[in-house]
């Protein structure tokens, strides 16, 4: 007799053991499914079963314990599945014939009331300890998403003929997207920065920081060899004109390949990069020199819409070791707004499941003359009526930098 | 847009430990796992190559790029990072090509029409 039959007031056992048939199942069979009807419970004699809701495993079960009780007794759809994990042989109680057995012995319904208030009274104490751990992670998740807020820029550079804003709203907890804008006094350049870190969820909000730190201070960095790692200095203009602007070359060349090779060479294993848009703008010519990491193209805009489109230069950063990112020079004229953005913008995604689309930003971009501010509430805007609540699936994020008139 | 992957494997005749895989549906953040999973199947199973075959991944993310070099890293895990010779991508749909494109990884991995081709490569 099996320790659970043992455990029972005796006219209880009777009962059970009355109404109950003995079945064997093999190994890797399901004993049942989510969704069939409830009409038994099962001991179990000999083996061990998995419950579990198609890949989530619920629970794991040996001899003498009982499974099935809340469907099968209750006459109710089976809440979760359960597959013999090894060769099964069970104790099979239908209930019609326990409640038959039960009827004529009093002590043994008493018994199977107080039977199933027990195992209740542990689901209970389970579900509650669960809960509280949850709380838990809730808690540190929150925590984590405070810090990663932190890693985006408090304030955004004032420029005196500039108007710079930033947007970002993650799809989870916490994200990986990030932007930045900076002063690097050493070269009067100002950095513009927006970066999006592969997958999802805490591992890429953990790679966001690491990107969005590794660029900011290489960017401030003034002695590149200091950092030790291996990297080309060489760089070369592969678009537009050549202009006196080395120093920003080679400030850009050597935070592209600085990040990138210090994440490949370190972290390489993890497969994890970040595409990343790198800007370094001259604010009196309005020359941006720029890198283009495997982003999203980025556009300029004038009056009369889309003036230049500034596609990749290179891959993305952080699983290519060496690999040299080719740079590009273009001007924000007078009027122009540099837009930067990730790809939860073209992929914002509708109740139906269309997409946003490359195209449709084009075309909401084409007639646009205002501040970067309304630029990125339109946009902004555009986008929440198209979902129209729908859950987002990426984090979007925006870096308009526009130059007065003048 | 279908939010699930399917994946159809087979093995290619000849001297090599080839394993075509064929991808459709959605390759992201929820099905990625799917894909390293039947990878490491292939390469625990012998497999030196792999084909994958893109022309029925009607999404692309980059979860789903990041398992793909994280597939090239077991296939040559001396040599993590570098040029992938032992995984080829077989005729990617438009939606996917793109996304190779964008990202840079199409200087890293080689895209072939077809098997015969990709084997002619090797």
């Amino acid at each position: 007799m099996n320790a659970f039959l043992e455990s029972l007031a005796p006219e209880l056992r009777e009962a059970i053991e009355l109404a109950a048939s003995e079945v064997c199942f093999a190994k890797g069979q399901n004993v049942f499914n989510r969704g069939d009807a409830g009409v038994a419970v099962y001991i179990i004699e000999k083996g061990s079963i998995r419950v579990h809701d198609g890949d989530l495993l619920l629970n794991r079960l040996g001899p003498g314990e009982v499974f099935g009780e809340i469907a099968g007794l209750g006459g109710i759809e089976r809440t979760a599945s359960v597959t013999a994990e090894e060769d099964l042989e069970l104790l099979r109680v239908e209930r019609e014939a326990l409640y038959d057995a039960v009827r004529t012995r009093p002590e043994a319904l008493k018994g199977l009331v107080s039977m199933l208030c027990e195992r209740e009274s542990g689901i209970a104490e389970r579900m509650t300890r669960r809960s509280w751990k949850l709380r838990a992670a809730e808690h540190e998740l929150e925590i984590g998403r405070r810090i990663q807020t932190g890693f985006l820029p408090d304030t955004l550079p004032e420029i005196p003929g500039y108007e710079i804003e930033g947007h970002f709203h993650a799809a989870r907890v916490v994200a990986g997207d990030f932007y930045d804008a900076f002063d690097i006094p050493a070269i009067g350049r100002v950095a513009l920065v927006l970066g999006d870190v592969c997958d999802k969820g805490v591992g890429a909000a953990l790679f966001m920081t690491l990107f969005r730190s590794l660029i900011r201070a290489s960017a401030q960095s003034r002695d590149f060899k200091s950092w030790g790692v291996e990297h080309d200095p060489a760089w070369s203009v592969t678009s537009g004109e050549q202009d006196n602007s080395t120093l920003a070359n080679e400030t850009l060349a050597n935070t592209v390949a600085l990040t990138n090779n210090y994440v490949a060479t370190t972290h390489g294993k993890t497969s994890m990069f970040a595409s990343a848009f790198v800007g370094l703008l001259d604010p009196g010519t309005g020359t941006l020199n720029y890198v283009n990491a495997g982003h999203e193209e980025a556009y300029i805009l004038g009056n009369d819409g889309i003036n230049a489109t500034l596609p990749p230069t290179g891959p993305v950063l952080g699983i290519f070791p060496g690999v040299r990112h080719e740079m590009a020079t273009t001007t924000l004229a007078p009027g122009d707004t540099l837009l930067l953005y990730s790809d939860g913008v073209p992929e914002a995604t509708s109740r139906t499941g269309e997409q946003f689309s490359d195209s449709r930003l084009r075309d909401l971009l084409g007639g646009f003359d205002g501040s970067a501010g309304d630029l990125v509430e339109m946009i902004i805007t555009s986008i929440k009526d198209f979902t129209d609540g729908a859950l987002q699936h990426d984090d979007i994020t925006l870096l308009a930098s526009r130059r007065d008139k003048g | 847009m279908s939010e699930d992957l399917q994946i159809g494997m087979s093995r290619e005749e000849g001297d090599k430990q080839i394993t075509v895989m064929r991808l459709s549906g959605s390759l992201d953040a929820n099905t990625q796992s799917q894909l390293e999973n039947k990878a490491k199947e292939a390469i625990d199973g012998g497999a030196e190559y792999l084909f994958l075959d893109m022309s029925g991944v009607d999404y692309l993310g980059s979860a789903g790029m990041r398992a793909i070099h994280a597939i090239t890293n077991q296939l040559s895990p001396d040599d993590p990072g570098m040029r992938s010779d032992r995984l080829k991508v077989l005729n990617p749909s438009p939606a996917a090509g793109k996304v190779f494109k964008t990202l840079g990884f199409d200087s890293f991995i080689d895209i072939h029409d077809n098997v015969d081709e990709a084997v002619a490569a090797l």
